[in-house]
């Protein structure tokens, strides 16, 4: 008699690559979230708002890195007689956020194509230049 | 506000001390802001259920101050033996008792006349790294098994610590200590006796009298008999003081840590007197009384060595305390503070 329940050890699998999943997701969120200027819980809560649940334990942290990366700018200021740490977008932070999003959305349509045969059809039919598909293929290769 | 404060306190003991404060002063005014919204929301303060409910949201202090360090070191054989958010306790409870224990084996070696070598301390080190190793591995593994940071229950959070309060007990313990001294020191009638009977009870009276006692002090303590009494007499007055008015002030660490580092200079200069008791030349036999002479100065030695360490080590606690307090403002504006 075997003591492994499959169904739990999926569930375990499951959960490291969903983490390993959201924590890139995760960066381009908060830097897409921060174009305009927020202060942690303020931030965590519009994330939430949008669907993505971050734990306070995860974003505050992440915050003080991306700052330290130079991808965030942040200022101590006073609101409703309290202190806060307001972050934002710094320019660097806008450009890797661009190119982050440019990635995303190849990585995305990659992935789309692939598990949808629909949209490989409509993709292979489609007047786009062949120069552009071969970036699939890299992406591919890189992950 | 109370059990955020001791939340607090607890995640501060495991943050990284270059930014300790600057994450503490962040992380507080996110859980603030959060607190402040529900009461908003709610119409009313908050029980004291919603804010457990609210600090186990936020995870628990080892957990979350793991993720704020830039160390994500670990111990791993094949597999993760030791992870990240326990690593550093691991490192410094090692690295400390792995210094205890070759310190320790090398004055009992030395002591016993057994050759200090490299290969006679690798035993003790190696048996103190197993037992370290193997408690934090069954901690890890109790984690990743069980999840047991976090089972953790706000209400146990120990609570929060008045750094700046003095222990009038301690200051009891201390200037009680410091009395003994001074009456010994300056050979008080029966106070030898006393502090004899302190200690043996009864079976003190079989004790020889002084003027027969085989081992003597070696003439460098007359160079700091005086030295010695003046630092107790002014550390017996701060200790009154403390015990008037128990609450550290800036001045008032300054002036201990000064008084320490005075207590410092004297300790280093008999450690580099040489031996500090000498057989009594009055007492018949004097010569066999060599090799007790030599036990107890090589003891009295280190003693000597490790009273400089825990004195360097509070003086740096009492400056960096100090430094956390602002200066005390001139007596013409206010008088409430005490030195």
């Amino acid at each position: 008699m075997s003591s492994t329940n499959p169904s739990s050890s999926t569930n375990v699998l499951f959960e490291a690559l969903r983490l390993e999943l959201r924590r890139g997701c995760l960066v381009v969120a908060v830097l897409a979230q921060l174009k305009s200027e927020q202060y942690g819980y303020t931030l965590r809560k519009s994330l939430s708002d949008d669907g993505l649940i971050i734990d306070e334990s995860t974003l505050y942290p992440l915050l003080r890195r991306l700052e330290s990366q130079g991808l965030l700018l942040s200022e101590w200021r006073e609101e409703n007689k309290r202190n806060k740490r307001f972050y934002r977008l710094s320019n660097s932070g806008a450009e890797v956020l661009g190119q982050l999003l440019d990635e995303w959305r190849r990585i995305n349509s990659s992935i789309d194509r692939m598990v949808d045969p629909r949209t490989k059809d409509q993709s292979t039919t489609s007047n786009a230049p062949v120069s552009d598909r071969p970036q699939h293929h890299e992406i591919l290769k890189e992950s | 506000m109370q059990l955020v404060d001791r939340y607090l306190q607890e995640v501060k003991r495991f943050l990284p001390s270059a930014q300790r404060e600057d994450i503490l002063k962040e992380l507080s005014a996110n859980i603030l802001a959060e607190m402040d919204e529900r009461e908003s929301e709610l119409g009313r303060p908050l029980t004291e259920d919603e804010q457990i409910a609210m600090l186990q949201q936020q995870g628990s202090p080892l957990v979350v101050a793991s993720r704020y360090r830039e160390d994500s070191r670990t111990f791993t054989f094949g597999r993760v033996i030791i992870g990240p958010a326990i690593f550093p306790i691991y490192a410094k409870i090692l690295t400390f008792n792995l210094f205890v224990t070759v310190v320790v084996s090398a004055i009992v070696m030395t002591t016993l006349g057994v050759h200090v070598g490299l290969s006679a301390l690798l035993w003790p080190a190696l048996l103190q790294f197993t037992v370290v190793t193997s408690i934090f591995a069954a901690i890890e593994q109790s984690q990743q098994k069980f999840h047991v940071f976090d089972r953790w229950n706000p209400r146990s959070l120990p609570p929060v610590r008045d750094r700046l309060k003095i222990s009038r007990a301690g200051t009891v313990f201390e200037m009680f200590w410091s009395i003994v001294f001074v009456l010994c020191w300056l050979h008080i009638p029966g106070a030898n006796y006393a502090v004899g009977y302190l200690f043996l009870g009864p079976a003190v009276r079989y004790l020889a009298p002084a003027n027969v006692s085989p081992l003597i002090y070696a003439p460098a303590w007359q160079v700091f008999y005086l030295p010695i009494l003046i630092l107790v007499l002014l550390g017996l007055a701060q200790q009154g003081l403390n015990f008037a008015f128990p609450r550290w002030t800036r001045n008032r660490l300054i002036i201990r840590a000064a008084l320490s580092s005075l207590g410092l200079t004297v300790v280093l200069l008999l450690f580099r007197a040489g031996n500090l008791l000498i057989a009594n030349p009055n007492v018949p036999n004097s010569a066999q009384l060599g090799s007790l002479a030599w036990i107890i100065n090589i003891t009295v030695h280190y003693s000597l060595l490790l009273a400089a360490i825990i004195t360097i080590f509070s003086i740096g606690k009492e400056l960096r305390l100090a430094l956390h307090i602002p200066p005390t403002p001139s007596p013409f504006h206010s008088t409430s503070q005490v030195c």
